[in-house]
């Protein structure tokens, strides 16, 4: 995630204002690890909201590794524990909350007890499906596309495999949502927030236990926003690769974590999802998990 | 003088067999080969029992291809596996 100044996402009030002298904190848990964002009431106050699933009681060690945000005369600043102050940079609201989001993010999959891959994630009735891809490959939009046909949100950014049994581990952060996939996904116009919760796609995040039944790789069409969408099963050699190339981490275990994708991949069905329209993709990946309306 | 048997893969090299196709990881170096079907044969061969020319052969005899072009991939195949340290 990156920060960006043309995201007029939430009416956070400016730097300077009576709202912004206040201080709040709020306790996360992301992926098994205690987190705490400290500082700007109206900032933190966005955060506890888009990861109002992840919120904790503040019971957690005596010193989580804390995100501070600090009030500037012209701004916000955004400093990390165990990370180099950016020199009192100041951010406006919308991209302080972004960068804590981001932060979090990276600290959550780098500390993860479990294989993460990037991936999008969707889920019904305790059976998910998976399609790793790196950046820009469509993901985020078709996780979105996903919820708005009715399937549970479980990540637009990790598939989270336990180390041990490959149980699919819920991590459903905002999604990150471009201009073009909030209209692709039918998002309301006018201003409205690059990060959005599953809620605010009219899904829910999903519940554990979660077993991954399928494993997608994306291939694009030329023509985005093809009316063709097509799904051919491939050698389940290649969903192992996937998984492989796209973990984050797989440098904490590489033997367990050839090992371990070489077992999902054994047990999943592996798809190639030619994509145009992304709700039509994700009418189509509706019919591979349990439950689906005909 | 006797040919060369080719292999076996050095203690500890992991196989896992996914459909036609195989993986092999090396504990030693921590890297990974995804073999396609082809290359499978090949290493499904190179147990320390066959010779360059017997395994080209074998396959030969399986696949319909031009005799050449089978030993060319094979030997190229049996050169990648060596270089990455399977064998």
């Amino acid at each position: 995630m990156t920060p960006s100044s043309q995201t007029p996402f939430a009416e956070l009030p400016p730097a300077g204002t009576a709202a912004a002298t206040q201080t709040d904190a709020v306790d996360l848990h992301l992926l098994g690890q205690p987190f705490r964002v400290h500082g700007d009431t109206a900032v933190v106050g966005e955060v506890r909201r888009l990861l109002d699933v992840f919120v904790v009681s503040p019971a957690q060690p005596a010193d989580p590794p804390v995100v501070t945000v600090r009030r500037l005369a012209d701004g916000y600043a955004v400093t990390a524990t165990g990370q180099p102050d950016a020199g009192g940079h100041a951010y406006n609201a919308v991209d302080a909350t972004t960068l804590v989001l981001a932060i979090l993010n990276a600290a959550a999959l780098s500390g993860a007890g479990c294989l993460a891959v990037h991936a999008g994630v969707v889920a019904r009735n305790g059976r998910a499906v998976a399609f790793p891809a790196e950046s820009g490959q469509g993901k985020s939009t078709l996780t979105a596309a996903c919820l708005r046909a009715g399937l549970d949100y479980v990540s637009d950014e990790a598939l989270c495999l336990d180390w041990r049994d490959a149980r699919v581990l819920p991590y459903p952060r905002p999604l990150e949502l471009s201009g073009w996939s909030r209209a692709a996904v039918g998002l309301p116009a006018g201003p409205c927030d690059r990060l959005v919760t599953a809620e605010g796609l009219g899904a829910k995040p999903a519940r554990s236990p979660l077993v991954l039944d399928h494993l997608v790789l994306l291939a694009r069409h030329a023509d985005a926003d093809a009316a063709t969408v097509t799904l051919e099963p491939v050698p389940r050699q290649q969903g192992a690769a996937a998984l492989l190339v796209r973990s984050f981490n797989h440098w904490r275990d590489p033997e367990r974590a050839f090992d371990l994708a070489h077992e999902v991949a054994a047990r999943t069905r592996v798809w190639r999802l030619r994509l145009g329209d992304p709700g039509r993709a994700a009418t189509l990946l509706s019919t591979l998990l349990p439950g689906a309306v005909s | 003088m006797t040919a060369k048997r080719i292999g076996p893969p050095p203690p500890g090299i992991r196989a896992v067999e996914l459909g036609e196709d195989i993986s092999l990881y090396n504990p030693h170096t921590q890297g990974a080969a995804l073999l396609n079907s082809t290359a499978s044969d090949v290493w499904r061969l190179v147990d320390g029992e066959h010779t360059l020319e017997e395994i080209v052969d074998l396959l030969v005899a399986v696949y319909d291809a031009d005799p050449e072009v089978i030993r060319r991939d094979v030997r190229q195949t049996i050169d990648e596996l060596l270089s990455a340290g399977f064998l």
